[in-house]
């Protein structure tokens, strides 16, 4: 028997990522046999995102749309079963979510996913379906029962072990794996490459983290093992408490998880719970998708036959109300029979269209039963938006973050809202209460739990000569205070030789006043140095405080001051280094833009660099530095951007020797040997064209993150009673694949006449470092 | 090794000539169901600014029209008027401000407004709040005779911009704009009043009434539809904030 590494590790890492994963079990393994014909379909969400749907269509009057979990898609065994076995009563509508296979977009785990149900529900609707029931394993059953609160537009709800995706909700080993796996770059790549699952850079601004609200109004069955290992079934039993009895509870023997438990017995339950809702009352709405004729989604308008007036205060404007009901009508009413419809109809019809955009609270009364119908709206409006648990986030900061109040009461915003909150960094969890005044308007109690707000990264960098490993620490403290600190080292494996950066910064009037320092022992290869000021093959502990201002929109000075002390502990014979200390003032000024008219596609970016030390005979060192440096990014198509750099600088008087001094080092491996630099004065270009896959590969493609870039460099150095000579200038060239700005890998070769050494090779992961 | 020139060579042709099409444009045209395609126009007016403009402003509106951004849900309000008083009599029939409308798509809400005064955007809080609170709709600043837009609460930026160029601005109205110039076929008009009547915006005028459905658009890149519109006799600018 063989096994499949594609098998193995898409379990091995959904495991890690999500509590989610579980393979289809052997009896969902079926042909398709039996099943309807499948038909493809490409869905808009309202935010822009085109989805893959699929629709099992057997011309029944209900339709049961699967939500899939974390990972999966409309591919899984579980499909297919319910296809085969519920397609005598159920039409199947499934689909895969934002950022799963081949649907755009990117995942947020739960969040943003609920458009992805809201456009399968309103096109379920418009296909004029009697009754749309919602069928969700794991991440899709919490989708579904969150859709379920916000936009209604069901007529019940299936739930088979929602998951929760924090440590709080989910056995601790597992939930902080998913966590960490989710919500920090570590997870990207791997996700996307093994189950063509896409997360977002920002996957964690806005997934939820518990449970929405409980869908009160919607029959809920919710299907749960007893040792499910993913799902803490304690915390199911205290949420169901308060569904009452609109909901049913299911606990099945076992530890199976999510579609795992879709079988004949799950099936059994689902079709008891079906038979079991109440019958429709007077008024619901009629199908008569039998007699729809036309393309999917553009049902035929209602003419003279509808007429209803609206009144009252209404948060949506009425031509927008007035037109989704003619598309929802169209497809309910029999044809010819005015009288199919009453205004507790359309009153349901209006209640569905208030709700799928998000006004789950307004209330509708008939004025006047008689053709043309008047309705009467009414919509609570938020009075007042409270806020507490926080300690040390400031209430303005929390309001900036939520921008709600003022306006109608909306349940998509307020979880949208919380969504933003819960995705700060300072942010450990937030829920809602909204409680109804006496005159119908709401006030929001919003609980926010705070934590420490740090990050940690890890990166790797292998090349021929040295190998590194990077460590990052952030911590963005947000309070009155408002302090960060960032932190970045970098360990050399074999030379055991170490770099440090220290950034402690402070926003002051939307200036940043910050205390930086660079710590370092023995670093043999400077590879990778970007933005530091001096490299010198010695020991130096230094710091500078600096104040930058933002003088017009992109323009910036920065004001600082700096300290350093360089002892030698090593002294090559080619390049003595003198022991002592240096301190001093520094400028720089930055101009960025671009050029939007004729040439709309190029932004620059030149900085002007000045550094003296020793003013008032501070220090054993004694020197002006200057350095310009031009920068420019040319968009040559949609994907493809070319990159220039040139830089150079001298510094007079005194100064210690140095290798090369650059501003802004570059973000490429350069092929020559590192002491291939030594002069006061340098001159340096590079250019590197950025090929991206994307062009060539859609954007669901395993491939389209990947870019191909070739560059090279010249550049030389010289000492102040030399001149510059085009003769010695030192060039590379080389190429680099790098994926998703986290793995990259290369190689460089040095060109021309003074090229010495041979092509280097490096591979590199992380985020930080590189 | 000439041939592995010849394959980089031609890989690169080859991916500089194919230019991708975003994801929104290509599916947007093969979707089976776009969800919650609210009609533009009504849009448009939904969130059009309020401006208040100066009780002395010289130049009147001549001209709203909405873009709408292909990809997301952002409108772009192209705001003609008359002529701008620095460059009056230069040739420039129109003088063009933008303001921009970000909504939701699915609560039809207002989420952000932004204004594009003098080459920087510029954004409240206050102005979304108060858009919230008023029927969605952002209450923009329109500076004398220049009409660079303001969102309201724009007294609360701490950064040099806009106050110090508008002190100048003042200046420059107030004092300048009197001196003759021999290459304007007109004289330039000045303000006559003091720095915090500059500063004072009591006139209401409503975007919406000049958007009617013919000046809704939807584009990414929006110049041509506007000189089909009004001609050639204005400067392009940046068509949404993120340029």
């Amino acid at each position: 028997m063989s096994i499949k590494i594609s098998t193995i590790l898409p379990t091995f890492l959904a495991f890690l990522c999500a509590g989610e994963f579980a393979i289809p079990a052997a009896a969902h393994a079926m042909s398709a046999d039996g099943a309807p014909a499948a038909r493809d379909l490409v869905l808009q969400t309202a935010d822009g995102i085109a989805i893959d749907a699929r629709l099992y269509d057997a011309n029944n009057d209900d339709v049961i749309v699967y939500c899939h979990r974390l990972l999966s898609g409309t591919e899984g065994g579980e499909v297919d079963f319910l296809a085969r076995t519920l397609t005598d009563r159920y039409d199947i509508l499934t689909f895969n979510f934002r950022g799963h296979k081949s649907s755009f977009g990117t995942t947020t785990v739960g969040g943003d996913e609920i458009l992805d149900l809201r456009a399968v529900l309103s096109f379920a609707g418009l296909r004029g379906y009697r009754r749309i029931i919602v069928l969700g394993a794991g991440m899709g059953g919490t989708v579904g029962w969150r859709t379920a609160e916000i936009f209604g537009n069901m007529d019940a709800l299936i739930v088979i072990s929602p998951s929760g995706f924090s440590p709080e909700t989910a056995p601790f080993i597992i939930g902080l794996a998913s966590n960490k796996m989710l919500t920090t770059p570590l997870g990207r790549v791997p996700l996307r490459i093994i189950t063509k699952t896409r997360l977002g850079l920002m996957s964690s601004a806005g997934f939820p983290l518990d449970l929405a609200g409980l869908p009160e109004r919607i029959p809920t069955l919710v299907i749960q093992s007893e040792k499910d290992r993913f799902v803490d079934i304690r915390r199911i039993r205290i949420i169901f408490e308060g569904l009452g009895e609109s909901g049913t509870l299911a606990i099945v023997p076992g530890r199976k998880h999510a579609e795992d438990l879709i079988d004949r017995d799950t099936l059994a339950r689902i079709r008891a719970f079906l038979d079991g809702l109440p019958p429709r009352e007077e008024g619901m709405r009629v199908s008569r998708r039998g007699d729809a004729a036309g393309p999917i989604g553009s049902p035929r308008y209602m003419s003279d036959t509808l007429r209803v007036a609206l009144a009252g205060d209404s948060p949506l404007p009425e031509s927008v109300i007035l037109d989704e009901l003619g598309k929802r009508m169209s497809v309910r009413i029999l044809a010819g029979d005015s009288a199919a419809y009453s205004p507790q109809a359309v009153v349901l019809e209006l209640r569905d269209i208030f709700s799928i955009h998000g006004y789950t609270r307004t209330s509708l009364a008939v004025v006047d039963s008689l053709p043309p119908f008047t309705v009467k709206t009414s919509t609570p409006r938020i009075r007042t938006v409270s806020i507490t648990g926080n300690r040390r986030l400031p209430d303005e900061y929390i309001r900036s973050v939520v921008l709600i109040g003022g306006d109608y009461y909306n349940a998509y915003e307020l979880d949208r809202a919380i969504r933003r909150l819960s995705s700060q960094p300072a942010i450990q969890s937030v829920k809602s209460h909204v409680t109804a005044r006496d005159d119908g308007d709401m006030d929001i109690l919003l609980t926010v739990t705070e934590r420490r707000p740090y990050g940690f990264l890890l990166s790797t960098k292998f090349t021929d000569i040295d190998d590194f490993a990077g460590i990052g620490f952030t911590w963005n403290e947000v309070n009155p205070t408002a302090l960060r600190y960032e932190g970045r080292a970098l360990i050399g494996v074999s030379e055991h030789d170490f770099l440090t950066f220290h950034t402690l910064a402070k926003d002051l009037f939307q200036n940043t006043l910050c205390l930086s320092a660079t710590l370092f022992d023995n670093i043999s290869s400077r590879d990778d140095l970007d933005y530091i000021f001096s490299r010198q093959e010695v020991h130096e502990i230094g710091g500078e405080l600096a104040a930058r201002y933002r003088l017009f929109s992109r323009t910036s000075v920065t004001l600082g001051a700096f300290g350093k002390k360089s002892e030698s502990s090593e002294v090559s014979l080619d390049m003595p280094v003198t022991e002592g200390s240096s301190g001093g003032v520094r400028c720089m000024i930055d101009l960025s833009g671009s050029l939007p008219r004729r040439f709309p596609r190029f932004a620059w970016r030149h900085t002007f660099y000045y550094e003296k030390s020793g003013p008032f005979k501070f220090g054993d060192f004694f020197f002006d530095t200057y350095q310009l440096n031009l920068s420019g990014e040319l968009k040559l198509s949609r994907n493809h951007t070319s990159l220039t750099t040139i830089h150079g600088g001298r510094q007079s008087s005194s100064a210690p020797p140095q290798y090369e001094f650059s501003l802004g080092g570059m973000t490429t491996l350069p092929g020559y040997p590192d002491d291939s630099f030594i002069g006061n004065r340098f001159a340096l270009a590079s250019q590197a064209l950025c090929l991206s896959a994307r062009s060539v590969a859609s954007e669901t493609s395993v491939w389209s993150p990947l870019r191909l870039i070739l560059y090279g460099h010249a550049g030389t150095a010289w000492e102040a009673a030399q001149s510059f000579s085009l003769d010695n200038l030192r060039m590379d060239a080389g190429f680099e694949f790098e994926y998703m700005e986290i793995l990259r890998a290369g190689c460089v070769w040095p060109v021309g006449n003074l090229r010495e050494g041979s092509p280097r090779v490096y591979i590199g992961w992380g985020v930080h470092v590189l | 090794m000439r041939r592995g020139v010849h394959a980089i060579v031609a890989l690169f042709a080859c991916a500089t000539i194919s230019c991708g099409r975003p994801a929104g444009e290509s599916f947007s045209a093969r979707a089976d169901y776009i969800d919650g395609a609210a009609d533009r126009h009504t849009l448009a007016l939904r969130f059009a600014p309020i401006l208040s403009m100066h009780s002395s402003e010289p130049y009147h509106v001549v001209a709203v029209i909405g873009v709408f951004h292909p990809l997301k849900p952002l409108i772009a309000y192209h705001i003609f008027f008359e002529d701008d008083a620095f460059l009056a009599g230069r040739g420039k029939a129109f003088d063009h401000e933008l303001v921009w409308a970000e909504y939701d798509p699915v609560t039809l809400k207002i989420t952000d407004a932004l204004t594009l005064w003098h080459r920087t955007v510029l954004r409240t809080e206050s102005c979304l709040m108060d858009a919230k609170a008023s029927g969605q709709r952002p209450n923009i600043d329109i500076q004398w005779g220049q009409h660079g837009p303001l969102p309201s609460g724009w007294r609360s930026l701490l950064t040099a911009r806009p106050r110090l160029e508008l002190a100048m601005h003042y200046r420059v109205a107030r004092y300048i704009n009197r001196l003759p110039r021999a290459s304007a076929k007109k004289p330039a008009v000045s303000f006559s009043g003091s720095y915090d009547d500059y500063l004072t915006f009591t006139e209401k005028v409503d975007a919406a009434d000049y958007i009617h459905a013919e000046d809704v658009v939807t584009a990414e890149h929006s110049l041509e539809f506007l000189r089909s519109r009004l001609g050639m006799t204005f400067l392009p600018k940046k068509e949404w904030p993120d340029w």
